[in-house]
């Protein structure tokens, strides 16, 4: 059985893949970290899941729980943090185009941005985006 | 007049170059100069990549500045930062691929 957090990070990839995106292609949209490491491959999103706090029971029935997800995307370019925009706008507008995921969730809130940059051979921008997503389960059950 | 060690020093950093040099960069298309090329692996973001830097005798640079361009094995770059010059002749230049 799968998770609903698992489930919820499975309908994400397909948001930001299906139909692909006009700035990163479908292969290049990653759930770890650690496959978006190649300059070749950029520009990259990695979409990847955080901690949860401790489940509130809102009734006798269910719980409302809350996922932290960061979304990175890694670009390089001249201007290697406006070469990372395109990709941040068109992943967050799939993000927060169904608050609801199909059902899956209640509500996803925009957080924090972060933006950094770098030297190497070549000039490497990251931006990493944050939300939390509210969702609901039966007390006790994580599916 | 130069000291002994000054001299020497002078010396030792013509001879360097002059066994060691393992690239030729060459400025603007025009002007050419010996030196050693660098270009290990390098990460940064946790991305993998490499560090491209060129070390040169300062007084063979022509006048070059942060932007300028330079060709190196075929490979086209631009120096990334100012001329770091260590006082006793050498310089080096951080490069990006242009």
């Amino acid at each position: 059985m799968t998770s609903r957090a698992e489930s919820i990070m499975q309908a994400i990839v397909t948001a930001l893949t299906v139909p692909p995106m006009a700035s990163v292609i479908a292969a290049h949209v990653f759930r770890d970290e650690e496959q978006a490491i190649e300059l070749a491959i950029l520009p990259a999103v990695v979409i990847a899941e955080g901690d949860e706090i401790a489940p509130e029971r809102i009734n006798t029935r269910d719980a409302e729980r809350y996922l932290d997800i960061t979304l990175t995307v890694r670009a390089t370019g001249a201007v290697p943090l406006s070469s990372a925009d395109p990709a941040l706008v068109e992943s967050h507008n799939r993000i927060m185009a169904d608050q609801r995921l199909g059902g899956l969730t209640e509500e996803i809130t925009e957080g924090a941005t972060r933006r950094e940059r770098a030297d190497l051979n070549t000039k490497l921008a990251r931006v990493e985006k944050t939300y939390r997503i509210r969702y609901r389960t039966v007390d006790g059950e994580l599916t | 007049m130069a000291t002994p060690f000054a001299s020497l020093e002078a010396e030792v950093n013509a001879a360097v170059f002059a066994h060691l040099a393992n690239a030729t960069a060459t400025f603007a298309g025009a002007v050419t100069v010996d030196g050693v090329f660098d270009n290990g692996y390098a990460a940064a973001l946790e991305i993998g990549g490499s560090d491209p830097t060129f070390r040169c005798l300062s007084s063979d640079l022509p006048a070059v500045v942060a932007g300028s361009a330079v060709t190196i094995r075929s490979i086209n770059y631009v120096i990334a930062g100012p001329v770091e010059q260590d006082g006793t002749g050498v310089s080096t230049l951080n490069l990006r691929q242009a």
